[in-house]
């Protein structure tokens, strides 16, 4: 059996029985977890620093702080050569420690609890699921108006030669200039609040999805669209009663995958103006050097996109059932 | 357009008689002087040269001849959905200018909307003809009933035969009721069985209502069968080579496929569309190259 595990896994493009899908699923998440624990749990496979457990009489050396390895070694050379013989409980003591921007599996874990307990530092800072529901809107707003632009420019594109041809090539040239660059012409123009922020991700986002759509309506079966002809069917209902239902699981996808990308940008959108959002907090917590809530930060970001994305895919499934092909 | 002399015998006075009234009666699609290029690399290749050809109301007609004759691209010339370079497509003597609800076409691929249900697919045109969802409706599975699938009315394209998508394709395009049905060779992917099936089906439905059938395919036996004339084209530039009317009475009897005038007709049709045998592609000089794999020899040698 297991030989014929490892046989379809190897064979190309065959689909995977349940098992193997649950535990590659699995390995998947597992083995990045497995280097995270190995690096944070056995030492010397990094541990380039070591936490001072006992000054033992070293002056700037302090219980609790990280110094590097070859720090602590030469000072415990110059303590053991003024006096060879000084007993062992005298000299400086430490334990060897990873720096802190990689805290352990167990202190993210914790801090994904403690992160949304721990009230902000001001009161009129926002806690952190307030940051996250903040970053939240913004992500929805800027693709809201990116849907509402580019996927009516992108199915005229994909339907008429005609709007392709006027869309598509300053499209294709303003796909390249890079969203952040509209960062300070953003503020200029539309203030320091959330507004810049949205127009950002709608630039991020909104020229690739005109493409993208343009891509997907034009792969639609054109024998669909002759077939629609020969019943009497043109125009405007043509677009509404065959174009978009015949494209509309693989629209569905593409803004499931364009949805990524807005997550992308959001980090640089936050940056913009005021800082706000997850983007703030996480600055925010790096600043104190608390980097455990930076990572749980992150990793709340990747979840939120992943279960959105899975959420998202079962529906699809039930929303075209029509639709066999992934 | 005589009868050739081989098929002359056949042709018994009633069948003459019947034949004749066809072509008395008023002209459906008239093709005159239909000219087509496609462009290939700048350079233009004629498809289609001078096609002169005229199908009667109620009219049978099969299209054969060798691939890549311009079969398909008359059919679609004919649905609007290619520009005409010379000439006139006329329908009841108007001449057409794009597609139309006039021309029903059936597709090989049959070209199902895979998010409708065979019930929706079919109301289709009927309600982009602008009549109401119910009376729609009604109709629809009046077809749908007509050729047995009122089981799978809900059922979704991608849940049904090969045979049953075709039938659906075919009712979708005549509940329209189109003056002139378009046929690209809609049975080539089916099975034998199910071919003569949908044959008799289509004879069923064309000897019930008021509709001209032009039926492409290059199957010459199904020309026969199903055809009262046949028009046969010729390759390169593609033109009309001769228009055969069918030796046969109508309806057809059970084991007509047997029958003398029916292989007479076979094998003249069989000498125009392979005229002059092909050159015979030396088989010797392919086998040499094929003998110069090692054979297993664990595979007895059984020639
Ligand atoms: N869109 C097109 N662009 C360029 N050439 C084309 C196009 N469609 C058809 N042709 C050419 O026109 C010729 C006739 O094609 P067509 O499909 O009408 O032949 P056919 O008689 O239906 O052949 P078959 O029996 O194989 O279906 C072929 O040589 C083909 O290469
Ligand atoms: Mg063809």
């Amino acid at each position: 059996m297991a030989q014929g595990m490892l046989q379809r896994w190897t064979t190309p493009r065959v689909a995977l029985d349940k098992t193997s899908v649950r535990l590659l699923t699995f390995a998947s998440f597992a083995l990045p977890i497995l280097v995270w624990c190995l690096v944070s749990y056995v030492p010397h496979i990094w541990h380039p620093k070591v936490e001072i457990t006992d000054p033992g009489g070293v002056s700037y050396f302090r219980e609790g702080t990280l110094v590097d390895r070859a720090v602590f070694e030469i000072e415990l050379e110059k303590k053991l050569k003024a006096d060879p013989d000084a007993p062992a409980e005298t000299l400086p003591q430490g334990v060897p420690a990873n720096p802190v921007y990689l805290p352990a599996p167990h202190e993210v874990v914790t801090a994904f609890y403690t992160a949304f307990t721990t009230p902000p530092k001001r009161s009129n800072e926002p806690w952190l699921h307030e940051s996250l529901w903040h970053s939240i809107q913004i992500i929805a707003w800027g693709f809201f108006w990116a849907m509402f632009f580019g996927i009516p420019l992108g199915v005229m594109a994909g339907t008429y030669a005609a709007a392709s041809q006027l869309i598509e090539p300053f499209t294709e040239f303003f796909r390249y200039l890079p969203a952040p660059a509209f960062g300070a012409l953003a503020v200029a123009i539309l203030g320091i609040y959330d507004a810049p922020k949205i127009a950002i991700i709608f630039i991020g986002t909104f020229f690739q999805m005109v493409l993208i759509v343009a891509a997907t309506t034009r792969k639609l079966n054109i024998a669909l669209v002759e077939a629609s002809l020969t019943l009497g069917c043109k125009g405007a209902r043509m677009i509404r009663r065959v174009i978009l239902p015949g494209i509309l699981p693989d629209l569905y996808r593409d803004m499931r995958i364009l949805l990524g990308w807005a997550w992308t940008y959001l980090i640089v959108a936050e940056l913009i103006g005021t800082s706000s959002g997850i983007t703030w907090f996480i600055t925010q917590q790096a600043r104190y050097k608390n980097f455990d809530n930076v990572f749980a930060a992150i990793l709340i970001i990747g979840l939120i996109g992943l279960i959105t994305d899975m959420i998202l895919a079962r529906l699809g499934k039930r929303l075209f059932p029509w639709h066999t092909g992934k | 357009m005589a009868t050739p002399s081989s098929l002359k015998k056949w042709t018994t006075p009633e069948i003459q008689d019947r034949n004749e009234r066809i072509l008395k009666r008023p002209k459906a699609l008239n093709i005159q002087g239909l000219d087509k290029s496609f462009y290939h690399k700048g350079r233009a290749v004629k498809v289609l040269e001078d096609i002169d050809f005229t199908a009667y109301k109620r009219e049978f007609v099969c299209v054969v001849g060798p691939s890549g004759c311009g079969k398909s691209t008359l059919a679609r010339l004919i649905a609007g959905l290619e520009t005409i370079d010379g000439g006139a497509i006329l329908m009841d003597g108007a001449e057409t200018k794009g597609p139309g609800p006039d021309r029903g076409m059936v597709f090989q691929s049959y070209s199902l909307f895979p998010w409708m249900t065979v019930k929706k697919n079919v109301m289709f045109g009927l309600v982009e003809g602008g009549m109401s969802k119910n009376q729609a409706e009604i109709e629809a599975l009046q077809w749908i009933d007509l050729v047995g699938l009122d089981k799978f009315a809900e059922s979704y394209p991608h849940q049904l035969s090969g045979g049953m998508k075709q039938r659906v394709a075919i009712i979708r395009a005549l509940a329209n009721q189109p003056k002139v049905l378009l046929m690209d060779e809609p049975f080539a992917a089916l099975d034998p069985k199910n071919r003569l099936k949908m044959q008799q089906y289509l004879l069923e439905i064309w000897q019930n209502i008021d509709i001209t059938i032009f039926f492409i395919t290059h199957d010459l036996e199904e020309a026969i069968y199903l055809s009262d004339r046949i028009l046969v084209l010729e390759a390169n530039p593609g033109r009309v080579k001769e228009v055969v009317s069918v030796p046969l009475p109508r309806p057809r009897a059970d084991d007509t496929l047997l029958s003398e005038p029916f292989l007479a007709t076979k094998a003249y049709l069989e000498s125009l569309v392979h005229p002059v045998e092909e050159k015979q592609i030396d088989m010797e000089d392919k086998l040499s190259m094929v003998r110069m794999v090692p054979v297993d020899s664990e595979v007895p040698d059984i020639f």
